[in-house]
Parts: structure tokens; sequence; C-alpha cells
């Protein structure tokens, strides 16, 4: 049963972190869910910053696709974009693919002048950035110190998508294998007390989707 | 009339949650000055050394202030600045 499984890596330490310990294994759950659903649903905690983000964060099937795809476009660079969805509403409408201005297997940054163009369009529209995506290609699918120390959106989900090859192992000796792996979280900062320097929140779980196979 | 500073989320906390406040000044460097006044600690979130911040993008009128002098570049009443953190990582 996932839901008793501890995540790795985060460990709650603070008076506050029943209720994120409690959001994580909602989390587990939820994403089990997914696994025969037709929705990704991920726990969210809920942030002094962003009071009006509700419980559940749904992620349209058909974005969950438009993300993997672009991060195996984009393979071995680090493929980056958002879903933005009406301003306040914690509900992801549009998926935007952004350019990587660094080109990079292992760092991402939104290409400056395409940001701005986005942030326009969206002012126009009353739109936020509600999910941040971005590929890890040669690590899992779990936030980096790089990632939680530049996370600047606080209103915003962060997913990961790994497109790294990994070997595992079978009866017929190793094979490499390309696993999707996704990291759902928000916010950024420090890891262990899941606490952004803007005072956000962080939670997660990594899992594989399914697609990892031996042959 | 004043210059117009649009200020991202993250750091509404420095602005009693307004996404936008003003400020007089002939240079971006004057205007973040002068809303710093008001608004204690937050031009520390935009400018470190004197420079702007590697992952804070700024722009004067459309313009990004990189390519414009940076803290010198220019401003006048009714311009609007616009403080948008990278989105970035790794």
């Amino acid at each position: 049963m996932l839901h008793d499984t501890p995540l790795r890596g985060i460990t709650p330490v603070d008076p506050g972190s029943v209720r994120r310990a409690r959001d994580f294994r909602r989390s587990q759950l939820r994403s089990t869910a997914c696994a025969c659903g037709l929705t990704l649903r991920i726990a969210v905690v809920t942030r002094a910053t962003a009071p009006n983000v509700t419980a559940v964060l749904k992620i349209a099937r058909e974005h969950v696709d438009a993300m993997i795809a672009h991060a195996r476009d984009d393979h071995p660079d680090e493929a980056c974009g958002v879903i933005v969805g009406p301003e306040g509403s914690d509900v992801p409408t549009r998926l935007v693919r952004m350019i990587n201005a660094e080109r990079s297997p292992t760092f991402f940054r939104f290409d400056p002048e395409e940001q701005f163009a986005l942030y326009k369009e969206m002012s126009a529209a009353g739109e936020e950035i509600v999910v941040v995506y971005h590929s890890h290609t040669a690590t899992e699918a779990y936030p980096s110190r790089t990632d939680i120390s530049l996370a600047s959106e606080p209103q915003a989900h962060y997913v990961i998508i790994s497109t790294r090859r990994v070997r595992c192992r079978s009866g017929s000796g190793q094979r490499t294998v390309l696993p999707h792996r996704r990291w759902c979280g928000h916010g950024g900062g420090d890891r262990r007390h899941g606490i952004g320097p803007g005072g956000q929140s962080l939670a997660g779980v990594a899992r594989h989707t399914g697609e990892t196979r031996c042959q | 009339m004043s210059v117009e500073v649009r200020i991202p989320t993250i750091l509404r906390t420095f602005t009693g949650g307004e996404k936008a406040v003003h400020g007089d000044g002939a240079t971006l460097q004057e205007v973040l000055d002068d809303i710093d006044t008001r608004n204690p600690g937050l031009k520390e979130r935009i400018v470190e050394s004197e420079t702007l911040r590697r992952f804070v993008n700024v722009y004067v009128n459309d313009e990004d202030v990189r390519f414009s002098g940076g803290l010198k570049a220019a401003t006048a009443d009714g311009d609007v600045v616009v403080v948008l953190p990278a989105v970035a990582g790794g």
C-alpha cells in the first residue's frame, strides 16, 4: 500500500509538520488513483502566501501527456514550460511550452523575452501560472537544491518529469529502459522543512508512471 | 505622476499584498530607493551589491534593463517598471 510509504528526502521536523505529513499521504493516495483514472491528482499544502489554493490540484490528462512529450522532444536538454489558468482559480487550463534559454541538460531558465511576453499575455487575460514544469534528464524526478532555491512562484505547483535512462535488473540481466517519473509539488526553499524563503511550502512525491519495463 | 512598479507575487509580502507601488526617480536605482523607504526590504530582493540580482528580470516600459543601463536605466513620470523573478532551476 502506497499510503504508508514514507517519502524519501523530506523529513518533517517542525511543529507544523503534522499537516504536511498528512498531505503527503494524501498525495500518494491521489497518485495511486491516477494510474487508472483520467485525471492526475496531486495533494496541495495550504500556504500562507496563497490562501486561495484549493486542497487538490487536477491536471488534465492531455496536459500531462503534453508535458511528457515536451520532455521527450527536448531530451537530452531540460524542457520547461507552464500551465496557466484564471488568476486565483488554481485550475491549470492552458499549457505553454517555454524555451530553455540555457539549452542545458542540467539547468533551465525561461527565455526572459518570452517570459515577459507570457507575463503581458497573462496580465491582459487575468491569468497566472498554475503549474511550472521542467524535466530532469539524468536524475530522478525530485527537486534539486537549485530547483528549491530558485522556486519563485509561490502560487504555482512544480512538476518534474524525469527522462533519464536507468538500468534495472531482470532475469536476462541489466537492460536500459526509459522511464518517466514525475514529481509534483510546489513552492520552494528548504527541503528539510518544506518551507521556502517566501513562506511557501514544499510537498511532493516521486513515483513511477508505470512506463518502466525490463525486457 | 510617478513611476509604477509592478511587484511579483513572491515580493508582495513587502508591499502589504499590493500588486503595484509607485515611486519617484530619474533612474531605476532612484525609483527602487524611493519605494524601499515605504516598503523596507523590497530593494534588497531585487538588488545585490549595487547590481540587479542574477535571477530577477526588470523591465522599464517593455525594455529589459540589462540592455538599457541596468540600475542606471532612465525613468520618467508615467513609466511602468515590471519586476519578474526568473523561472529557473536545475
